[in-house]
Formats: structure tokens, sequence, C-alpha cells
């Protein structure tokens, strides 16, 4: 009888689900119930009914791209699926991330899935590239493309890698002047670059000083975009012994970025103190 | 500007309209028959968090029932510890921080009737690496470490967590950016910094953990050019954000680094002028939470002689000093 009843509940628990996934208590049940069952079904039985669960939640998530319970029970069922169909899962992904690249919970999800996949680093790069290859403006392709770059590589191998990242970096700003994204990496970028030339014993503001040439280069075209301009004097500062154009670029993104003039106040009072 | 100012013309900015806002919230409470109010019966607990916050800072705290609500409160206390988001439903961290919210601001901690059990409860959500997670179902994120956290502190029970573990896990969800995500290597986002600033600073482990020149300034550029705030690079504004943003801003002193007029203005075009309520964006359906969070960045900024909210705990700075709390990153005026 309590089987029975568990089972027109479970039933029950799917169409409140549909109309509302954010029910939480609902998806407790849900797994409650599954717990129940895989303690007195057999092996395949229980598998058969994780992969109907994959379903039911694949069609929740089209629906609710952002609810946080859907994505938690998904991983919940995969942690139980023996034969997980990884292909499928990073398909799916793909997919919502084309429809929306910048939704956190399936990037998070990707993740996950490239961990118990064994995907590898090379191939989780690529798809990063194709990403930003799509469209610049995509901050969480370049985020995750930083967090991969320092797995697959020892600080002393990153070096040409980070280079070609450079020219990467510099084709989208051409494109793009002002948006952040990839001048974010960009910063990041050169933080790495001092720590690896620092590790292989030479002179860490190389980059920094190219990249200032190529930065100055840009600005000579946009001369008014707030980006390059920040960016040249985050870098002359780096440098050091540029403190009058740093003061004056400073001045310049008071009136260009007004919003934010008491940010540059404040690096020009640490310049001024200097 | 965006397509959906039509309604309102560009450049009138409507005052803050307290009394519409108060009915707006009052009237909440008696639509039981609407969608909306069903749709959401998971998480009125919340609900009620951020519509007595709104009032408080409306001045109209007394609007609220406490007669009411403290017993409605107690229903949703579990005995095996914790607080549900209504009547039924499963204790979980979010609901059972709004709870405690709720009851110390009431002054009514003490009439909880599973104290040990809650504290139990939410001692046991902390994972080996640190992490919380958000209930026995083992969902991660670091807004369960300021729910986890902030409940505890509540209580008096931090001692029951391991600090130090804590705030290596926060540690590891820091991105280059200077800014936190979920978990570690997701994307900085506000929401989530917000939670790992002010879980920091509850636990007084705000610095060397942050740099607060490249956080602050990660925060600082969420300010859109119409003076709203976004929660990560290239996305739209969210009056919530205002929150978010706002507060972590305000825990590291630098709250000035964004342009406040600017801020305020935007928030006032977010309001609805018919029915009272702050949407998420100009032209918006309002709803309780955006009213909260749009009214909380205003008093965090000082405007409109607001009764003052706590950047770290979100709850007014006389409770907390009633409870006998140090607020060390109150700016002195």
């Amino acid at each position: 009888k309590q089987w029975y009843q568990r089972r027109v509940r479970g039933f029950a628990t799917q169409k409140l689900l549909e109309m509302n996934p954010e029910f939480y208590s609902l998806w407790n049940l849900r797994r409650v119930i599954l717990e129940h069952f895989s303690n007195v079904k057999d092996g395949k039985a229980m598998q058969d009914m994780y992969s109907t669960e994959m379903k039911f939640l694949e069609a929740a998530i089209k629906l609710n791209t952002k609810c946080y319970w859907i994505w938690h029970h998904r991983r919940w069922i995969t942690e139980r699926l023996e034969n997980v169909d990884w292909k499928r899962e990073l398909g799916l992904c793909a997919k919502l991330l084309d429809l929306d690249l910048r939704n956190f919970h399936c990037w998070s999800y990707l993740r996950f899935v490239y961990s118990r996949s064994g995907e590898t680093l090379a191939n989780q790069f690529k798809y990063t590239t194709v990403k930003i290859e799509q469209n610049f403006s995509n901050y969480s392709a370049w985020h995750q493309r930083s967090s991969l770059l320092t797995k697959m590589y020892e600080t002393g191998e990153l070096l040409e890698t980070l280079k070609t990242e450079f020219e990467i970096v510099r084709q989208a700003v051409y494109t793009e002047p002002n948006d952040s994204s990839p001048w974010t990496y960009h910063r990041w970028l050169i933080g790495q670059s001092k720590e690896v030339l620092t590790s292989l014993g030479r002179d860490p503001l190389e980059f920094v000083r190219e990249e200032l040439t190529h930065v100055n280069e840009l600005l000579s075209i946009e001369p008014e975009a707030k980006w390059p301009l920040l960016t040249s004097c985050t870098l002359m500062m780096d440098c050091g012994g540029f403190d009058e154009k740093v003061l004056e670029t400073l001045d310049h993104l008071k009136k260009i970025d007004s919003l934010r003039k008491n940010y540059y106040e404040f690096l020009t009072s640490k310049t001024v103190k200097k | 500007m965006s397509s959906s100012s039509s309604k309102s013309n560009e450049g009138s900015i409507p005052p803050l309209l307290i009394e519409k806002h108060v009915s707006f919230i009052q009237a909440l409470a008696s639509k039981k028959d609407t969608f909306e109010y069903w749709a959401t019966e998971h998480l009125r607990m919340s609900g009620i968090y951020w519509g007595m916050g709104a009032l408080y800072i409306l001045s109209s705290i007394d609007k609220l029932d406490k007669k009411e609500i403290i017993p409605w409160i107690l229903k949703c206390e579990h005995s095996e510890g914790g607080f549900g988001g209504n009547i039924g439903h499963d204790p979980h961290l979010l609901y059972t921080l709004s709870a405690l919210q709720i009851l110390a601001e009431f002054d009514s901690l003490d009439l909880m009737q599973h104290k040990e059990a809650t504290i139990k409860f939410l001692s046991s959500l902390q994972q080996p690496d640190g992490s919380f997670v958000g209930d026995k179902w083992k969902e991660v994120d670091t807004r369960f470490s300021y729910c986890a956290i902030y409940s505890l502190r509540l209580l008096n029970a931090l001692h029951t967590i391991d600090s130090d573990k804590a705030v290596e896990h926060i540690q590891k969800c820091r991105n280059f950016d200077g800014a936190f995500g979920t978990i570690p290597g997701a994307e900085s986002h506000a929401g989530m910094t917000f939670c790992c600033v002010a879980a920091l600073a509850i636990l007084g482990r705000l610095y060397p953990t942050i740099d607060p020149d490249l956080l602050g300034w990660w925060l600082a550029e969420r300010q859109k050019p119409h003076g709203g705030l976004c929660g990560r690079p290239e996305k739209s504004a969210d009056v919530c954000y205002s929150w978010w943003v706002l507060s972590s801003l305000s825990i590291i002193n630098r709250l000035h680094w964004i342009d406040n007029d600017k801020l305020k203005d935007w928030i006032l075009q977010c309001q609805d002028t018919e029915t009272g309520g702050i949407a998420d964006k100009p032209g918006d359906l309002p709803d309780v939470f955006h009213t909260f969070f749009g009214v909380a960045g205003l008093s965090l900024m000082g405007y409109f002689s607001l009764p003052l909210i706590d950047p770290t705990y979100a709850l007014p700075v006389n409770t907390l000093k009633r409870l006998g709390y140090e607020l060390p990153w109150h700016k002195d005026s």
C-alpha cells in the first residue's frame, strides 16, 4: 500500500513540478521516493527510473533554465545513473549555452560534466575558443578559459600560450574596444605574465611594455575609449616612470567615465603619493 | 536608455513614494487568491523578511502584525532543526536564515522550540572542505556559507563550525577579478560576492582574503551608464544589485566609487507610480523582493534620511546594536 501511495505521489509531484519547479519540497519528496525504490527494486529497474527522471529533467531545464533546484536534482541523478550519456549532457549544455551564453548554472553543470566524463582539458579549452569566436563579449567563456589555462600548463610552459592569448585578445578589442570582457581577461593575462616571467628569471615587465605599445596604438584610433585608456593607465603604473602621463590619463578617465571618478581619484592620489 | 522607459518621461524622476510602497506591501498579504501568491508559497518566509525590511526602512514596521507572524514562523520550525519556507515545507538554510532574521528583529529568538536542533542542523551543513550545503540533499553554494555563518551568529553558536575551513573554501571561490562565484571555478557574480564578503565580515576575516582595491574596482564596474547596477560584466541592471553590489562596497568602505546620485535616480525610476512597489527595471512589474533591495540601497547611500540598515546583516542597525553586535565596517559619519 505504501509502495502504491509513493507511486501515486511520484506522478503527482511531476505534474506539480511542471507547473512550479521552484517548489523545492517536492523535489525533496521525489528523491525520498527514489531512495525508497532503490531499496526495493532491482538494479536495472532503478537505472530505468533514473533514465526516465533525466528525460523529465531535460524538459524541465529547457523551460526553466535558471532554476537552482532543477540543476541540483539533475546532478543528484547523474551521481546514481550508471551509464550516463556524457555526450548527451555535453550536447545539452552546448545547446543551452548557445541560447544563453551567460547561464552560470549551465556553465557550473558543464564543469561538473567535464569532471565526471574525463573530457580532456584541450577539448574544454577548444570549446571556450568556439564561444569566444562566436561572441567576444562572452565573459563566462573568458573566465572559463582563464581557469583552464592554469590547469593545463606548468608556470614555465605558459609563456608561449600567453603570447597567443594576448594576440587573441588584441583581435577582440580591435573589433569591439568598448566591451569589458576581453579587457578584464587582458588584466589577468598581464598578472600571469609577470608571475611566469619572474619564475623564469626574466624581466617581469616584458609583456607589460609590449602590451602598452599595442594599447597605445589602439588609443591612436580610439582616443576616447574607456577600456584602452584604463588599461594603458594600469600598464604605465606597473612599469613606473610614467607618472605625468598616468595623471593625465586619469584626468581624462574622470571626464569620460565620470560614474567612477572617485575610483580614478583614488588611483590619482596613489600615484601622487609616490 | 532602454525602451521600457517609454512609459515614464525621461528626465522626470518621481520622489520616493513611501506611502504607496507601504500600501503595496500591506496589500500583498491580502492577495491570497492570486497566482503569484501561490507560485511563491514556498518562499513565503523570505517574502516576509523582505517585506519587514522594507517596512522598517519606510518607518512602517508597525504595519506588520507580530502576533500573527511569530506563531506562523514557529509552525515552520522543524523538530529536527531548521525552518521551511512555509508551513509543511522541508527545512532549508535559506528559509532558516530568513526566519531567524525576523525573530531577531522582533526580539523573539527565545521563542524557538527547537533551538539546539537548529544549531545542530546548521553546523551539520558544513562539509569537510569547509563549504556549506543548503540541506541534507547537499547542494553546495557560497550563498549557503553566508546563510549558515549568519544563522549561527544569530544563535551565538559560531563555535560549532570550523571557521578556518569556511574561510579556506571562500578563498577558493575567489576569482582573478577579486570577486566571488558560487563554487570554486565559477564566474564572479555580485550576489555570491556579497555572500562571501559578508560571511568573511561576520567571521572577522575580511582581510587579507579581500583585496579591497581590486574588488572595489570590480564592483564599481557594475554601474551602467544610466546609473543602475548589474551583477556581472555585460549584463543588464537590476534593482536587487543595488543591494548586492552596494552592500559589498559599503563593507569595504568604497561606496563612493560609484555615482550614488545616478543610482538613486535610477532606483526611483524603478518605482511603480500607480501601485507602489519597486520593480527590477523601470517599467516592469514591482515585487516585494525588489522593493526591499531598492529602499535598502537608498538607505545605505544615506538618502532621504531613511533608517539605517547594516550592509553585512541586512537588518536595522538599531536592532543589531540592541543585540550587542559590533559593526566595525560602519563608517564614522
